[in-house]
């Protein structure tokens, strides 16, 4: 048996202590870059789909529609509602899926498509200094 | 009114997009300035901003509905025409309300126990300050109502003076920028507290700026934008009523 004592942890006062981030080993990261790019691409893949398919519902409404009301009301007014609910779909979908992946405890694939929609919002803006831009003021009912 | 700022080789260069993309770019310089000196890692600072951006464009162009009416509907709800560029973003209130909401779910998403979101507080006014620039040289909502006041300025398609409202805005920002940035070191200005002073101070300042826009009244008298307002100073007076309630309860513990 050893007489010996642990050595006794002595502070040195001049070390200022480093936060040190948490280390994730490179599973963890390769993981995390993986689902980010999955949401990033999930993103483009699922609003070209689901504006694919809406745009060709929508034509194919309206089509119909038209061929048959001529001047009703009731009927433009269905149709109005129609697209109006046709075009919020794709909030949905995209909110509720980002949602839905933090809650799966995938909150990479959330930030993907985040980055996704940011991008696409960033590219807008950046096109937007070439165009005219058109205020609510005159799409709504503005006095 | 300047809504064409510049031509380059013929292409020209619009004043509202330009002024809206250098409010974008001047308010995230300011914030990760803001973040790197609050020692916000960038763990929270990307997807916290990032939240904030997109629920701000959201927000912006939803509240819309509430302000202009049912008629935009075709054009607020439908989520691809968010990017088109050759429609107006949409209301700074809808924006911000928005961006607040978008980054709370992101903080929350990410366990964040504490709030570092005032960095955006000096960010937000400064990136108004100057977006409202291209608003008044695009002669946004007509800029403001008729005036006689020696700071009246013209307006397309009238015959008389306006308030130019959108300077009203900018300047108010700019100043408010100087308070924010004042008060960002202060012991109870942290946690949060600087953003929500800072969205406090812009939406009291906007419901009396207001009175002298185009917007169209909702009811009683007062704008859509002027009840967002009130709505959220009572949400802000609520919160610290009862942050209040809570301190007073555990004092007399």
């Amino acid at each position: 048996m050893s007489d010996e004592l642990p050595e006794p942890i002595v502070e040195k006062p001049d070390e200022t202590p480093i936060m040190k981030k948490p280390d994730l080993d490179q599973g963890d990261k390769k993981k995390k870059r993986k689902d980010f790019w999955l949401g990033v691409g999930l993103w483009f893949a699922l609003n070209i789909v689901v504006g694919v398919c809406l745009w060709g519902v929508q034509f194919v409404v309206i089509g119909a529609t038209s061929s048959m009301s001529g001047t009703n009301s009731t009927l433009t007014n269905l149709v109005t509602l129609f697209s109006v609910i046709i075009g919020f779909i794709p909030f949905v979908v995209n909110i509720g899926l980002m949602i839905y992946f933090v809650v799966k405890k995938r909150p990479q694939i959330a930030l993907g498509m985040l980055a996704g929609f940011g991008f696409v919002l960033g590219v807008a803006i950046c096109v937007g200094v070439f165009l005219m831009a058109t205020c609510f003021a005159m799409l709504g009912s503005y006095k | 009114m300047v809504p064409i700022l510049f031509e380059i080789n013929g292409v020209p260069i619009y004043s509202h997009g330009f002024f809206f993309l250098m409010a974008l770019l001047a308010g995230t310089a300011m914030l990760l300035i803001e973040s790197r000196r609050r020692h916000w890692p960038k763990e929270e600072v990307i997807p916290i901003t990032l939240a904030a951006f997109v629920g701000g464009m959201i927000g912006a162009r939803l509240s819309i509905l509430f302000f202009n009416g049912w008629e935009t509907a075709p054009v607020v709800l439908n989520f691809y025409a968010l990017f088109d560029p050759r429609i107006g973003p949409g209301s700074i209130i809808g924006g911000v309300i928005g961006a607040y909401i978008g980054g709370y779910i992101a903080s929350k998403a990410i366990g964040k126990d504490g709030c570092a979101c005032d960095a955006f507080a000096p960010a937000m006014a400064l990136a108004t300050a100057v977006g409202r620039v291209g608003d008044f040289l695009a002669a946004e909502d007509g800029l403001g109502k008729p005036t006689t006041l020696p700071w009246g300025v013209p307006a397309p398609g009238v015959n008389y003076l306006v308030h130019p409202a959108p300077l009203y805005d900018a300047a108010f920002n700019l100043a408010w920028l100087g308070v924010l940035w004042a008060l960002r070191d202060h012991p109870r200005m942290q946690d949060g507290n600087l953003l929500k002073f800072g969205i406090g101070g812009y939406a009291f300042f906007r419901f009396f700026v207001e009175f002298v826009r185009n917007n169209q009244v909702f009811a009683f008298g007062l704008t859509g934008q002027q009840y967002a307002c009130i709505f959220m100073l009572i949400a802000l007076l609520v919160y610290y009523g009862r942050k209040w309630q809570g301190f007073q309860s555990t004092k007399t513990v």
